[in-house]
């Protein structure tokens, strides 16, 4: 889909919103009730792309942090032998995609993966702070989604549940 | 009122181990993805009403 026709706005107070509709209701719901409360408690930053008279997407970004547990002396001695000279970081700073959601006008039509490569190019290219992975917990229907844009799994404790965590590495965005 | 975003939990026993290794074994994307990709984000930073 060509975007030069949309615009890209910030979701605030002086926003109007239109109308949204997509295959999932908390998608919907989180859009007209939600978004812009996280937006007012400066928790989230909802960005919306729109036509004159509907919106076309939205995603809403936070930050997040990728933390590891230690894992005890010998897991620590065997990581130094299998990378030496490496120093281990135990957190991660991270992006993490709050929702994502392209109406069902729209679907099918690469929207969701333009954003994604937007996202992708902001956290790697002059970014003010660091940030090291892209984060989301996915809806079960969007898996695949993620998948193909290079997503992989946190864990495999949220196999049977409705979303799942994810991260996306954006050390493999920069270029060799 | 939808779900609240659901926090990212502290990685422990062999999810972060296995998280650990990715991490130090990185493999790049392609160049065409990320020309691919710097394209698609100055399309966006055209139609934004907003500086990027």
């Amino acid at each position: 889909m060509d975007i030069t026709d949309l615009r890209l706005i910030r979701l605030s107070s002086e926003v109007e919103q239109k109308s949204f509709t997509c295959v999932d209701a908390d998608l919907n719901d989180f859009f007209v009730d939600d978004a812009l409360n996280y937006t007012n408690q400066l928790l989230a930053v909802t960005y919306i792309l729109e036509t004159e008279i509907d919106t076309v997407a939205y995603f809403s970004l936070l930050n997040d942090k990728i933390s590891i547990k230690d894992q005890g002396r010998s897991w620590r001695d065997r990581f130094n032998k299998k990378f030496p000279h490496r120093k281990r970081i135990n957190n991660y700073p991270a992006v993490k995609i709050g929702r994502l959601a392209v109406s069902e006008n729209y679907a099918n039509c690469g929207m969701g993966s333009q954003i994604l490569e937007f996202i992708k190019t902001l956290f790697t290219n002059n970014n003010r702070t660091g940030c090291r992975f892209i984060t989301v917990d996915a809806y079960r229907a969007a898996l695949p989604f993620y998948e193909k844009n290079g997503f992989k799994y946190l864990t495999d404790n949220d196999q049977n549940e409705d979303t799942r965590l994810m991260y996306y590495d954006l050390k493999k965005f920069i270029e060799a | 009122m939808a779900k609240p975003i659901k926090e990212t939990p502290v990685l422990k026993g062999k999810d972060a181990k296995r998280f650990t290794e990715e991490v130090y074994v990185v493999t790049p994307e392609s160049k065409e993805a990320i020309k691919k990709a710097k394209i698609t984000f100055e399309k966006f930073q055209k139609i934004a009403v907003f500086p990027i």
